[in-house]
Formats: structure tokens, C-alpha cells, sequence
């Protein structure tokens, strides 16, 4: 990338680089080392990273463009799950019954198109009913004010879906009811290659979105200077409302392509929540590049941590992880002084 | 406030560009982590057809060939001159027909300075009305077609460049003759 | 923000006024809060519970609003601060027999202590990084309480010794009253003093306090500390009155009812808190007792008044009651006002 090569130039940013690349290389040696060791280490990390970098991709992007630190991100997950579980429970039957392979591979689909619309629409919602009309009124502390009105949102949604839906947890066994695939001496359930083949092809389409498109540039344009934009024609409104709608599309994507492991409940959003804000604390925020890299590198930690340690120990040794970085790098391993949601 | 016989007064901002006025403010306000190229893209960002994107480009391009020569270069990380050059190029971009522009001399040693008001003197001669604010008195006056100097939040004085220039109270409170 | 309704001029008579009439406010509202278990239907057991949860919501609310509320940063660790706290003094009277008297105190400490190290760590940072850190603080807080089953019993549950021996509401309400009552006086007097001229304004603007020699640092530190040993403080109230401890005291729903609370008093006046608090925590048992069969509709409700206030009454409580007071003072001229 061009950009790098002039970002170079830069002595300042030429350390940040450093540390963050030599802290990537270690992760990545001591990922291929331990593949030998145990195979599921390398195969867990690479499907669960796909789905955090979609979560936190979506959650750096909002902060980067709108500066809004999203907590209610959590509840667009379980909307996605929700919904998905809603479609996928009466097409369930009828592809179960079915002999055709072409029906139960196209089966879940629905299901989770369903839910990405069911997200982006609820993204919009939000904008219009939420942060917009505080926009309008002001903009003064905004970036706390929003992060209130998101944990009223996530308080809201949370117990609606409780009252309205119930406790109890909707799930799955799986999507795809074929025998494992066998790879490179891995056994491996079509469920994860699929989740890890949905991942890869949202985030590449999100990224050439964002660097090739017309709406991908104005929105990384109203990220980095929201008078430019204006003045370049860009409606901001506009762009705020599609932010939020894709930010909101993805998170509920990445719940529906779970669905198999975390089961619908009020609640399940929390966990991926709780990674995402991981993720993005290490990256920067409102970093998306930085997100999506932060998404396979916490995504280690965990499998690790779970691995080697304990479950219990799942939530500690990331946020120990993070207080390093913060102690040695305070804008995160890919923070910098230019803001914007792709350039580093 | 009107333009082209349309009140813009209560228009929000993007509309008002996409009017055919272009607006290169004293901050500049590019966006530092683009290329040169994705800036004056995003000031095209209302031009639908790609052909005239193009061909605006190719004008930005030859009435300041430095941007051509940097074209993928970070905004950020470009000089003064350099900045202000893309952002007028910028709000070029959309082919305005009225482009008002914002102190350009701020912040400039005096040769960019020169460029910069060369580069705005060539634009207004293929066709574009540009309304200038400037303190830089001198400079300002030598290129303009009209002045109009502002006192107290009122016009005090109006002509040609030429007629001010020469204007003894212009003279005694501007130019320090 | 609360502050941008002043009045246009202030005269010095103006202020004297107005400051008396808060101060007899203040004092008419602290003899009701004294009465109010007198008052029916506050008489009996169930009522005086509710006041108790009210009173300890309303202290944990005005220590929460002196971050909040001053420099401008939300600690969504709070809950599990009160937690620390809480499991400290237990922990002390379980395993060392050390009277709850004590304990709480240092509870208090151990919380300002894990306070003052968040604050070291985050508050260099743009303030959201200080709130989701103390978030993931809070997380792994919890995760400790529930995992180190040895120690805390887990999910079991603690079974802590009460501060008295009676099983009687009215005393603990007296106590609880008595440390709100401190704890409004306490924080006041810092927020009179020159921190809090500091703490505002670095919570209205970072960049122009420190053009003008504070270091905002030290100062958010300092804030977050005070406000976290007060968490600690209640957090060891709150153990020795339920006489069970669960980790559950940390969880975010906690600390999403103390903000709600604060917020909607009023952000940035410490008393407007304390004031809502009442009305509200009473109202929100009630309907949490009369609607069991909708468990986490008083959260709804929490949510959505939290939603509602943000963005149509920014001031919250405390802005409504100043807009009424510079009316008031706008209608009926006083006679000191008269000789200025």
C-alpha cells in the first residue's frame, strides 16, 4: 500500500509501527508453533477471529465516523441471533425433510439474510430515533452522553427481548447437517468452515467497500473531517444513518452465523460485546483496519487462555493483556494521531 | 440570501454545495489520511458522470502540476502550500460556477502565496467566479477584478483592483504608503 | 450540560439569596428524610426496606455523579468498586473477626487503592478509555469473586455478619442516612474548594485547563479515587445489611441503576441525586413487588427515562429546579438584592 511507504517517512509513526508489527509477528509464530501442538488451536482461532473482526469492525466504525463508543453493540448481535433463530426454526423442517443437498446447503441462508436486514434496519432505526435527535439538540460531552443513551438502549433491548421472548435459550446443534470436512489432518464441522468462509467474505467486501467506493470514501471522510465533508457535498445525516445501519448489519450477521454455538437468549450478546470493546481498545479506536487484525489477535488470546489456563480465566487475561498495551502504547496497538476508520 | 434566484439561507451545507457553490475554507478542512487523488475524488463527490470527474481532475492537475507530481501522497503529511493548493483543487473539483474562498494567504511564506493567487487568477479566467476574503491587501488588489473593502461589518469602499490600489484612504490605512 | 442555564447576571446579592434558600431547602429535605419512617406508609418493615435501598442508592448515585457529574467520565466499573468494598469488609469480619465498623473502611481504601491505579492507568487517555476500562475492571472483578470459589464461596454466596444485632429496618436506615448525609457534606466542601473549580473545568474543557496551569491529570485521579473509596464505603454498607454477599452486587445492572439515578437528578450537583433517588428507588421496589411476573420491566422503565432525560432534560432534576429558582429570583427581587 502506498499509504504505508509515505506513513514512513514519519519518525514517529515508524515506532508505533514497529512495536505493533513485532507484537503481530510473536502472535503469529507462537500461533503456527502451537498448530503442531494442537491443531483446533489454529482452526478456533481463525473462525472465532473472523467473527470478532466483524463485531469489532462495526464497532470501531461507528466510533470512528459518528464517535459513538457503542455499548448497545451487543443487543444488534442478539437481534441477528434472534431473528435468525425465528426463520431458520420453520425452514429447519422442511429441509430436514427434504432429500435434496442443494436445500440444505441453501437452508440457512435465509435465516441469516433475514437477520442482517433485520439489523440494518434496527441500525437506522436507532440513528433516526436516537442519536439524531440528540444531535440536534446538542453535541456538547457527546461522546459520554452516547455512550449513556447506548446503555440505555442495550438495557432496553435486552429485557424487551425477555419479557417479549422469555429466558430461555433458542438454539441449534447446527446449520449444516453434513459430515465433517477433513483438512490437512483436521477434522473440521462444516458449521465452522462456513462461519469462516462468511467471515472472510463480508470483511474483504467491507474493506473494498470502504477503500474503493464512492459512499466508502465519503464515509471515511466524514470520519476524519466532518466540515470537509459537507463542503464536498456529503450529507452527513446520510452518512450516519448507513454507518449505523452497516455497523448494526454486521454485528447482527456474526450473531445469525453463531447461532450453532451461542444460542438465542436476552443475553447472549454480552460476551461478544465485551470482546469487541477488547478488540477495539487494543486496536485504537475507531480504527477498523486495526479492528479486524485486533479481532483474530484477541480471538488468540482467548483460545489460548481456555486452552492453557481455564474457560473461567477467558475474561482476565485479555484485560490483563490490554493494560500492558495501554501501559506501553496508550492509543492502542494501531492508534494514531491522524483519525480515521481505515488509515492506520 | 439568495443564489441563482434560490433562498439558501436555511439550506444545510451539503446542499448548498451541490448548488454549484464551492467553498475553500481557512482551515482547509481536507482529510489528512487520504491521498491527494482520494481528496479531489471526495470533491467529486457529487458528480455522477465519471468522465467530467476526469476531466475536472485533469484540470486541477494542470493548473498545479505539484499535486500531480504527489498524487498518492497523504494529505497530512504534505507542506502548507502543498495543502493549500489540494484544497482548492478540491473544491474544484465539482466544476462550480461560484467558489468562494477563505483567506488563502494564511499561514503562507510569500512565494506559495504568489502560486496560490497565479493558480485562483488562471481559474477565474476559464470561467469560474471566485469571491475572495483576504487581508493581504497588496497582493489581493493587483488580481482582482472588483474589490470591496469591509469596515466595521459595512462596505466602505468599492471599484476595480486597479481604482482601489490606487485609492488614498486604501492607500493610508492598508497599504501603509 | 446542567450549567449553561444560568442566569445572565449573577449579583453578589443574588447569590447570597439563592444560596440561602438552598441551604433551608437542604435542610427541610434532610428533617423529612429523618421523619419519613414515621410518616405512613413508611411506618411499616416493607416501606422502611425500600427506604433503606433508597437511601443507599441515593448515597451511591452522588458519589457516582462526582465523576460523572464533574469531570465529565462514567464509570461503568462502579458496581463492582461497591463490590470491592463489600467483599474487603466481609472478608475481614469472616475470616479476621474484624468489626464491620472498621471493615468498611478499609474497604473503602481498598477500592480507592484499585481506583487510584484504574485512574493512573486510563485517565491520561480521552475519558471513554477511562470508562471501559473501569467496565473491564469491573468484568474481571466479578470473574474473580465467582472464580475464586476458596475464598468467596462463589455463587454461593457469602453469609457476612450484620453490623447489629437486631433485625429491625429503622436503625440501618439512620445509618445509611447518616453516611448520605456525610457523604453530600464531604463531597460539597471539595467541590466548594478549589478542586472543584479545577474539576469543572477540565470537565468542560480539557485543552483550556491545562492552558491555564492545571494539570487535568492529576486532578481526574484524584477524582475517580475519592469517588471509587466512596463506592468501597457503601459497598461495605450494603454487606453488612443484606448479611449475604454474591458477586452478583458487581453486575453492570447496578451500575446502570445507580448512573440512571444520577443522571436523571441532575448531572454536576450532587444533591439532585440524592433527591431522586428516593421517589424513584421506592417507586421502581413497588413495581418490581406489585409486577413479579415481568421480571425486568423496572429496567425497561430505567432505560428508557435514563434515554428520555439525556436527550430532552439534559439538566436532569437539578436543571429543572435551578431554571426555577433563577424564576423565581427573577419575580420577587429581595431586599438585600434592592441595596445592591
Amino acid at each position: 500500500m502506498t499509504a504505508a511507504t509515505n506513513l514512513r517517512q514519519v519518525p514517529l509513526l515508524r515506532r508505533y509501527l514497529t512495536f505493533t508489527w513485532i507484537t503481530l509477528g510473536l502472535a503469529a509464530v507462537i500461533l503456527v508453533l502451537s498448530a503442531f501442538n494442537s491443531p483446533s488451536l489454529l482452526v478456533n482461532t481463525l473462525v472465532s477471529g473472523g467473527m470478532w473482526a466483524m463485531m469489532a469492525g462495526g464497532l470501531a466504525l461507528v466510533f470512528g465516523v459518528m464517535n459513538i463508543p457503542n455499548f448497545a453493540h451487543g443487543e444488534l448481535f442478539m437481534l441477528g441471533s434472534l431473528t435468525a433463530s425465528l426463520v431458520y426454526g420453520p425452514i429447519r423442517e422442511l429441509t430436514l425433510s427434504s432429500k435434496s443437498d442443494v436445500l440444505k446447503w441453501l437452508g440457512p441462508f435465509p435465516g441469516i439474510l433475514v437477520a442482517c436486514a433485520v439489523g440494518f434496519v434496527a441500525g437506522i432505526i436507532l440513528e433516526g430515533s436516537v442519536f439524531r435527535q440528540l444531535r440536534k439538540r446538542s453535541r456538547e460531552s457527546w461522546v459520554m452522553n452516547t455512550f449513556l443513551l447506548t446503555a440505555g438502549v442495550s438495557v432496553i433491548m435486552q429485557n424487551t427481548d425477555m419479557l417479549v421472548f422469555g429466558n430461555f435459550p433458542r438454539g441449534i446443534s447446527r446449520y449444516w447437517d453434513f459430515k465433517p470436512i477433513n483438512i490437512l489432518g483436521v477434522t473440521l464441522a462444516v458449521d465452522r468452515l462456513m462461519v469462516f468462509v462468511i467471515a472472510m467474505v463480508v470483511i474483504a467486501a467491507f474493506a473494498l467497500f470502504l477503500q474503493k467506493t464512492r459512499t466508502g470514501r465519503a464515509m471515511r471522510a466524514v470520519s476524519m473531517d466532518e466540515t470537509g465533508a459537507q463542503m464536498a457535498g456529503i450529507s452527513l445525516n446520510g452518512v450516519y444513518r448507513l454507518t449505523l445501519g452497516l455497523s448494526s448489519a454486521l454485528a447482527a450477521l456474526a450473531g445469525a452465523s453463531l447461532l450453532w454455538l451461542l444460542p438465542a437468549t436476552p443475553t447472549v450478546g454480552q460476551a461478544p460485546l465485551l470482546v469487541a470493546w477488547y478488540v477495539v481498545i487494543l486496536a485504537g479506536l475507531g480504527n477498523v483496519q486495526g479492528a479486524i487484525i485486533g479481532g483474530f489477535l484477541v480471538a488468540m488470546i482467548q483460545q489460548f487462555t481456555a486452552y492453557y489456563v481455564s474457560l473461567d480465566w477467558v475474561d482476565v487475561v485479555p484485560t490483563a493483556f490490554i493494560i500492558l498495551v495501554l501501559l506501553f502504547k496508550p492509543s492502542g496497538l494501531f492508534g494514531s494521531e491522524v483519525k480515521g476508520v481505515w488509515e492506520q | 440570501m439568495t443564489f441563482k434566484g434560490q433562498d439558501i439561507t436555511k439550506l444545510p451545507p451539503h446542499l448548498i454545495s451541490q448548488l454549484g457553490i464551492g467553498y475553500v475554507s481557512e482551515s482547509l478542512n481536507l482529510f489528512p489520511a487520504m491521498s491527494i487523488y482520494e481528496n479531489l475524488l471526495v470533491g467529486a463527490h457529487t458528480v455522477k458522470d465519471k468522465a467530467k470527474v476526469k476531466s475536472q481532475m485533469d484540470l486541477v492537475f494542470e493548473l498545479f502540476p505539484r499535486l500531480l507530481e504527489r498524487r498518492d501522497q497523504l494529505a497530512g503529511t504534505m507542506s502548507g502550500g502543498e495543502r493549500k493548493m489540494l484544497a482548492i483543487g478540491r473544491g474544484m473539483m465539482p466544476a462550480p460556477t461560484l467558489m468562494l474562498v477563505d483567506e488563502p494567504s494564511l499561514g503562507l511564506a510569500p512565494i506559495p502565496t504568489l502560486a496560490t493567487f497565479d493558480a485562483l487568477k488562471q481559474l477565474s479566467a476559464r470561467g469560474t467566479t471566485i469571491l475572495l476574503v483576504e487581508q493581504n491587501v497588496n497582493t489581493t488588489l493587483r488580481i482582482v477584478d472588483r474589490a470591496y473593502v469591509l469596515e466595521q461589518g459595512a462596505v466602505a469602499l468599492e471599484g476595480t483592483g486597479e481604482q482601489l490600489l490606487h485609492d488614498s484612504h486604501v492607500q493610508e490605512a492598508y497599504l501603509g504608503v | 450540560m446542567a450549567t449553561q442555564t444560568a442566569p445572565a447576571p449573577i449579583t453578589r446579592a443574588r447569590v447570597i439569596s439563592s444560596s440561602r434558600r438552598t441551604l433551608i431547602t437542604a435542610i427541610l429535605l434532610g428533617l423529612l428524610a429523618i421523619a419519613l419512617p414515621f410518616i405512613p406508609p413508611f411506618t411499616g418493615q416493607d416501606y422502611q426496606r425500600y427506604l433503606v435501598v433508597a437511601a443507599l442508592v441515593a448515597a451511591e448515585a452522588v458519589a457516582f455523579d462526582f465523576t460523572g457529574g464533574y469531570i465529565d467520565i462514567v464509570n461503568f466499573g462502579f458496581a463492582a468498586f461497591v463490590g470491592l468494598g463489600a467483599y474487603t469488609s466481609a472478608l475481614l469480619a469472616v475470616d479476621l473477626g474484624i468489626t464491620p465498623w472498621i471493615g468498611m473502611f478499609l474497604g473503602a481504601i481498598v477500592s480507592g487503592f484499585l481506583g487510584l491505579l484504574t485512574g493512573m492507568l486510563t485517565l491520561r487517555l480521552r475519558g471513554i478509555y477511562a470508562a471501559v476500562m473501569a467496565w473491564f475492571i469491573g468484568l474481571a472483578l466479578m470473574g474473580l469473586a465467582r472464580n475464586l470459589v476458596d475464598v468467596t464461596r462463589g455463587m454461593l454466596g457469602l453469609n457476612v455478619p450484620r453490623l447489629l444485632e437486631t433485625s429491625d429496618n429503622l436503625p440501618y436506615y439512620y445509618i445509611i442516612l447518616a453516611m448520605l448525609f456525610l457523604t453530600l457534606i464531604v463531597l460539597s466542601l471539595i467541590i466548594r474548594s478549589r478542586f472543584g473549580l479545577a474539576f469543572r473545568a477540565i470537565g468542560q474543557n480539557v485543552q483550556a485547563a491545562r492552558a491555564s496551569g492545571i494539570n487535568p491529570t492529576r486532578f481526574l485521579v484524584i477524582n475517580f479515587t475519592v469517588s471509587c473509596a466512596f463506592a468501597g464505603l457503601f459497598g461495605g454498607f450494603y454487606a453488612h445489611y443484606y448479611g449475604i454477599l454474591t458477586p452478583d452486587v458487581m453486575a453492570m445492572v447496578h451500575t446502570i441503576e445507580v448512573l440512571t439515578v444520577a443522571y436523571i437528578g441532575g448531572r454536576g450537583s450532587l444533591w439532585g441525586a440524592a433527591i431522586i433517588a428516593f421517589p424513584l428507588t421506592i417507586g421502581v421496589e413497588l413495581m418490581r413487588t406489585s409486577l413479579a411476573n415481568l421480571p425486568g420491566l423496572h429496567l425497561i422503565f430505567y432505560g428508557v427515562l435514563l434515554m428520555l432525560v439525556m436527550i430532552y432534560q439534559p439538566g436532569g432534576l437539578a436543571g429543572l429546579l435551578r431554571r426555577a429558582g433563577a424564576w423565581l429570583d427573577s419575580r420577587k427581587p429581595t431586599q438585600v438584592k434592592a441595596e445592591a
